[in-house]
């Protein structure tokens, strides 16, 4: 058998020794499937904050890792069900693997991976048009191909200071700043990858190569060091005030909630029912309520007093308090009036409470 | 100022470059005293110079039709690193605000690039109807005809299409045309040929030198070998991803050039970069499929190796165009190994839809989706749409599959004949050898001066230098200490 990869210890990580979990489950979770019951799934196993890490991952290269780490008793099957625990052995295996490798802890891809990657290719043209303009070459190509981009950079370039030499020279100098608070190997790879006057950033492979890791470990590296900037800039918003209102806008426009969804959220938010809201939209009911569970799982704070009976929702905590297991079946036995959308928010929000 | 003088001018001035090559000022005259024109020149000797220059001479929008999306994508970047901002690109690629955007402001440019499908599309011909077009280029115009390498269906609408532009001034430019292909292009575009001017050059590359390689089980060694020999940078073709990736691998650890791999698979953003360092020479070596090189202008590739075999004649010489654009002496080398063929084939196979799916596209007027690939699923659409009836979409397939045959077996015919190789290409263009260059083939030989001509005289050093993050970020915004 071949040795395992950075990626057979990750999705290792992912399995837990205390709760089994449905291998399709975290698949769906990995490449980022906005379902309901997805995204409830994300919330169950403590997962939201690699939901959508890999878009594109192929389920047969999944499966065939899974198998992989099955056959070598790091997981195990449960007899009852198709899900798998973390083995003894399993979680030696990956604690020891990360003491050694970077594993991506300052991720939250539910709620900003979007924004996280606009964010990265934003700042990337940006360092790469300023640096030409400090250089005064005007013939080069940009790195970002993306139109939209291009118009955002010129909006960008505009409204911000009319002295492009200024600003280039203040930007570079955000980057030293917020490069300083980063750990050294975030900032070497960072670096490297950024294009510049006469300069070509490196791809993730070469990158990898020359750090002698996984091109994915690299990836996550990256990914990892720019959500560190967005705390970094939070931090020092006065003295990071370029990189602080890219990050802004970047996490205000790319939100991360599907499109229909964050329309029944402004229905909801300017006082609509959820039977007026089902009304306007002409939208099943069922439609509806995955959007209320996707919004509450986005958007922790969403109150959702609102649109639910107040006294029937701390009875149905109380109930999961007391039978953490109950299902709904057995929610509808002692209470036949409560609705699947209050259970599975109920449950939403117990499970959250019990991260706290 | 004469015609000669204004294209000149802007040849100095624009391009940097006191002379024309071969062909462009001839093509660029003929439009310009309103003649439509046929342009056959061989890869690499700057086709895209006679459309431009040509439409900068005149009143209007240029037009340009391009086939493949990433090479259009590379155009509009080469021509804007130019400095020329009034261009653009309509196609499938963009997104509908970036259309929308353009489609409003259509006259804001000077030259806009379409895809064939583009212009079908009734809407974009209906507003391209009200602006004034100076002239309609067709690149890669060996698309239109049936027995060209890559027949798009897209491209036999164009007559109607420019009929309904009334007629522009017409430029139909080629690098790869047989006489039956030629006549075809003319024919499609409603262009009358006693009327329509045509430039007609050599296919022929006389200072690349072309070997084959007959390898026997030793293909990878073989590929060492000429490596090692070989002045770089240089490109490896490939007709399969995994195979350019683990050749790649393997040539990093046995070599001590730079060496990285380029194919669909790569993340764009690393692709672009993959690019850039090509092109800065930060790259020896380049293992890529044929995704690889269509849009890149680097004028020194010292050599093109094929590891596989590609499908056709014209195919090959399309990417054997990639070097030794400067004029200095370069070589390409086919690598080939009995059965390689069958790689193509198989290729092949998947690239055209099989009677079973044709059957049931006509019987359900939908695609199978889940067992078709992207072409096949295009040519059916393309057959579904436009009403072709099955009796004659059927015979068209079959005639294809013939073509793809006779095309497959020129190569292998051509990796094994121990006559002239140059000689046996052209002839596929109904070509002779105008004049026999002094490095010619493998069959004719090639010897130590030549060896000693295209010979690694230094190891490419690659400056790997020892800055910090600080300094390296200093130096990108010339920050002072």
């Amino acid at each position: 058998m071949n040795s395992l990869s950075y990626l057979d210890y990750f999705y290792l990580s992912l399995f837990s020794k205390k709760q089994s979990k449905k291998t399709s489950t975290i698949y769906h979770i990995l490449t980022g499937k906005k379902t309901a019951s997805i995204l409830y799934g994300a919330e169950k196993y403590d997962l939201t904050y690699f939901f959508a890490l890999f878009p594109k991952l192929k389920r047969s290269q999944f499966n065939k890792s899974i198998d992989k780490l099955v056959c070598l008793n790091y997981l195990s099957q449960s007899k009852e069900n198709k899900e798998f625990s973390l083995s003894n052995s399993g979680e030696k295996e990956w604690t020891l693997f990360f003491d050694h490798h970077h594993y991506p802890k300052q991720l939250n891809y539910l709620q900003d991976g979007l924004a996280l990657i606009h964010f990265w290719r934003t700042i990337q043209l940006i360092t790469q048009v300023l640096s030409e303009v400090r250089y005064k070459n005007k013939q080069y190509t940009p790195i970002e191909k993306e139109w939209e981009k291009q118009q955002w950079l010129k909006q960008w370039l505009k409204n911000n200071n009319a002295n492009k030499q200024e600003l280039a020279v203040a930007f570079g100098n955000e980057w030293i700043l917020i490069m300083s608070e980063l750990p050294l190997l975030y900032a070497e790879i960072l670096t490297d990858s950024l294009s510049g006057h006469n300069k070509t950033g490196k791809t993730q492979k070469q990158l990898a190569e020359a750090h002698r890791k996984e091109a994915i470990e690299v990836h996550l590296i990256i990914l990892d060091s720019l959500a560190c900037i967005g705390k970094i800039i939070d931090h020092y918003p006065e003295k990071t005030p370029l990189f602080s209102s890219i990050y802004k806008e970047m996490i205000q426009t790319y939100d991360g909630t599907t499109k229909s969804a964050l329309l029944t959220k402004h229905y909801l938010l300017a006082g609509y029912s959820l039977e007026d809201t089902i009304k306007h939209r002409q939208l099943k009911p069922s439609t509806i309520n995955e959007h209320v569970i996707e919004i509450s799982i986005m958007d922790p704070l969403f109150d959702l007093s609102t649109i639910l009976p107040v006294d029937k929702f701390k009875e149905i905590k109380q109930l999961l308090k007391e039978v953490p297991a109950l299902t709904y079946q057995e929610m509808l036995e002692k209470k036949p009036e409560v609705l699947f959308l209050w259970f599975r928010l109920a449950q939403i929000e117990r499970n959250r409470n019990s991260d706290e | 100022m004469t015609n000669e003088e204004k294209i000149k001018h802007i040849l100095l001035h624009q391009y940097g470059y006191t002379d024309f090559r071969e062909g462009q000022e001839e093509a660029i005259l003929a439009a310009l005293n309103g003649k439509d024109t046929l342009v056959m020149l061989p890869t690499g000797t700057g086709k895209s110079i006679c459309y431009q220059i040509t439409g900068y001479c005149l009143d209007g929008i240029v037009l340009i039709i391009s086939p493949l999306l990433s090479l259009m994508q590379d155009q509009v970047d080469q021509m804007k690193r130019m400095g020329e901002k009034r261009v653009t690109a309509l196609n499938s690629l963009m997104s509908s605000e970036e259309r929308k955007w353009v489609m409003s402001n259509l006259t804001d440019y000077k030259f806009i690039f379409l895809s064939p499908e583009m212009l079908q599309q009734k809407y974009i011909l209906a507003k391209l109807k009200t602006v004034k077009i100076s002239m309609l280029a067709i690149d890669e115009a060996h698309c239109i005809s049936q027995w060209g390498m890559d027949f798009r269906l897209e491209y036999l609408g164009l007559g109607l299409v420019r009929e309904e532009l009334n007629n522009p001034l017409t430029m139909a430019l080629t690098a790869t045309a047989t006489e039956v292909v030629r006549e075809e292009i003319l024919a499609s575009l409603f262009l009358e040929e006693d009327k329509t001017i045509q430039v007609l050059y050599s296919v022929d590359r006389p200072n690349v030198a072309l070997t084959t390689v007959s390898c026997f089980h030793d293909k990878d060694e073989q590929l060492l070998n000429q490596i090692k020999k070989l002045a770089k940078p240089g490109i490896i073709y490939f007709s399969s991803k995994k195979k350019a990736d683990q050749i790649a691998l393997w040539l990093k650890e046995e070599t001590n050039y730079s060496v990285e791999s380029y194919h669909s698979d790569i993340m764009n953003e690393d692709k672009i970069k993959i690019q850039q360092q090509f092109i800065q020479d930060e790259i020896d070596l380049i293992c890529a499929t044929s995704a690889f090189g269509m849009g890149i202008n680097k004028e020194n590739i010292r050599f093109v190796i094929h590891y596989h075999m590609p499908a056709s004649v014209e195919s090959y010489l399309q990417e054997v165009g990639r070097c030794g654009r400067d004029g200095q002496q370069s070589i390409a080398v086919l690598l080939f190994e009995a059965g390689d063929q069958f790689l193509q084939k198989r290729l092949q196979e998947q690239s055209l839809p099989n009677n079973a799916m044709l059957e049931y596209a006509y019987r359900h007027k939908k695609i199978p989706e889940g067992s078709c690939s992207e072409t096949q699923l295009l040519l059916l659409e393309n057959y579904l749409s436009s009403g072709t009836p099955i009796a004659q979409a059927r015979s068209q397939i079959l005639s294809r599959e013939r073509q793809k045959d006779r095309q497959l077996e020129y190569m292998v015919n051509y990796s094994q004949t121990t006559d002239c190789k140059r000689s046996f290409l052209l002839h596929y263009f109904n070509e002779k050898i105008r004049k026999k260059p002094l490095f010619c083939c493998s069959s004719c030989g090639l010897n130590q001066e030549f060896y000693d001509k295209v010979k690694e005289k230094e190891k490419p050093t690659h400056s790997s230098t020892s800055q910090s993050w600080k300094e390296k970020i200093g130096k990108l915004f010339l920050l002072l200490e």
